[in-house]
């Protein structure tokens, strides 16, 4: 009887627990809780491959300050949060939108209201990252027809210096083998060549609270923060787990942005200004 | 190492009584998406069972130039009753990793479990410290370092197995979901799948051959492979 009510109880809690970590429901494609539809490796290449038949992205600034945008998680379905920040985008006149994932549900419509919207203002320095949801229905489809890649370097070049953006494939929870080895390349070959670097890895690297978004395995987390210290990368921009948090850990600060989501509660988006050689950011509300 | 040294003494003062000692070594071969390449680690573990107390060390050798796990030192010390004839057991744990030359982890735990016939379930919670090493505050000294740590607080660990025969057979498969082994806790989102085979050639001594499949991206990410490992070991029961 005993063993029986064991056995019943752990049944319920290992149950409700999954319902309960299905946390974007409405969006979520269940195949993905057994399988990927391409997996990072076959990304890793296929971006690879088109970064070689285009050229290098880069911002060119005019002076030596500038300002980029960072959001994350805005969930395309509504639009009313993100029209907000193309307006902002627009009037504040920033070098760059960075997109850090999750901006699409994956779905073939949701790709297509996306691109409507930034065709329809005029957004051209726009940089765009594969989170998890950029995956589901077999989304890799629709993000590789429209945006190429998801794995890429982006140049900021100012009269007196130069950043580095790095955008990476961690849609699918891990970099792969194929994609931290050429991480650990470009950051040993360039970093010295420029002044600041950021990092964009839409998954959360720390849990600053309970979550049940899934995180970097352990052994995949000690090779990023080793790399991000050993390199002096200033800034690692995350999305993911829909609140905002920051850990400092030697010279990288490790931001984690709330959800642009419509109806979200925070729903904020990152303002980085680079000025005077230092970078300040402030979260702006939506 | 006042962990340390509480442990010893009392494996010490156990070993004056009629006490049980537990040698434990394995080796472990695997890959990884981070590992860099096939990485084989040796860890041996020695513990005291005194009554319903026991206490366990162990340590983690890497025996591959990988730098990617240099060294794990691990320590638990726990007690085991009964409620109303179910085994319960509850142990306190201690890690610490240098996950590299610049940034070490520490982590403590407490975890709670039942062991049936055949399912053994464990509950509990770990916090999570990464501290800069000294070596890297040294070579770094002139670095405007903006802070040396950071505190997960709030991890929960847990361990669901189930043995095909009962625990005392000669021999046995236990398959289990679980998030930590002795030298790595991974965070609650990352559960790994494990089948243990296990063959007892005489009462005190037990062989066991592992094998254990992670991946990434369970729950709302769509699943990757991520890793592959294979422990083969050998414990080694001596009553004084």
């Amino acid at each position: 009887m005993g063993n029986r009510f064991l056995k019943i109880g752990l049944f319920a809690v290992f149950f409700t627990g999954a319902l309960l970590m299905s946390s974007c429901i409405g969006d979520a494609d269940f195949t993905g809780f057994f399988r990927s539809s391409v997996r990072v490796n076959e990304r890793f290449e296929q971006s690879l491959e088109w970064n070689t038949q285009h050229a290098p992205r880069r911002i060119v600034c005019e002076n030596n300050n500038y300002r980029l945008f960072f959001a994350s998680d805005i969930h395309i379905g509504g639009t009313e949060n993100f029209q907000k920040i193309l307006n902002d985008s627009k009037s504040a006149e920033t070098d760059g939108l960075f997109l850090v994932g999750d901006i699409v549900s994956g779905k073939e419509e949701d790709y297509n209201i996306l691109v409507e919207s930034l065709a329809r203002e005029s957004i051209e320095n726009y940089f765009i990252q594969v989170g998890n949801h950029e995956l589901y229905f077999n989304g890799w489809k629709w993000f590789r027809q429209y945006f190429g890649t998801s794995v890429y370097p982006v140049e900021i070049v100012t009269p007196l210096a130069k950043d580095l953006v790095i955008c990476l494939d961690s849609g699918g929870g891990t970099l792969g083998p194929l994609q931290l080895e050429w991480l650990e390349e470009l950051l040993r070959n360039v970093r010295q060549n420029y002044r600041h670097c950021i990092v964009l890895h839409h998954c959360n690297f720390f849990q600053s609270d309970f979550s049940t978004s899934a995180t970097p395995l352990s052994e995949e987390l000690y090779e990023l923060m080793n790399l991000f210290f050993t390199y002096s990368v200033d800034m690692v921009i995350m999305g993911h787990v829909h609140i905002s948090s920051e850990e400092n850990f030697g010279p990288t600060r490790y931001i984690c942005l709330d959800a642009a989501l419509d109806g979200a509660k925070n729903a904020s988006y990152l303002r980085l200004d680079c000025s005077d050689d230092h970078l300040v950011y402030q979260y702006i509300s939506l | 190492m006042l962990i340390v040294g509480v442990l010893i003494s009392l494996m010490l003062w156990c070993s004056n009584s009629s006490a049980q000692f537990i040698q434990h070594n394995y080796i472990e071969v695997g890959k990884t998406n981070a590992s860099g390449g096939i990485y084989l680690d040796a860890a041996s573990l020695s513990a005291i069972r005194y009554k319903h107390i026991h206490a366990e060390l162990g340590f983690l050798f890497p025996l591959t130039e990988f730098d990617k796990f240099l060294s794990t030192f691990y320590a638990s010390a726990g007690v085991d009753f009964k409620i109303k004839n179910l085994p319960v057991e509850i142990h306190a744990l201690f890690t610490d990793k240098l996950v590299s030359e610049f940034i070490s982890e520490l982590q403590f735990g407490i975890i709670a479990g039942v062991k049936t016939k055949h399912v053994h379930v464990f509950l509990g919670n770990n916090t999570r410290l990464f501290n800069l090493t000294r070596n890297a505050i040294e070579q770094s000294r002139n670095d405007n370092y903006r802070k040396l740590q950071i505190v997960e607080k709030l991890n929960l660990m847990y361990s669901l197995s189930y043995l095909v025969f009962p625990q005392e057979n000669k021999w046995n498969i236990i398959a289990s979901v679980l998030n930590y082994d002795y030298f790595l806790i991974h965070q609650e989102t990352n559960p790994f799948v494990s089948v243990r085979f296990t063959y007892n050639p005489r009462e005190n001594i037990g062989l066991y051959s592992e094998i254990v499949y992670k991946s990434a991206g369970f729950n709302n990410i769509q699943v990757n492979y991520f890793g592959v490992n294979l422990l083969t070991g050998i414990l080694w029961e001596i009553d004084f």
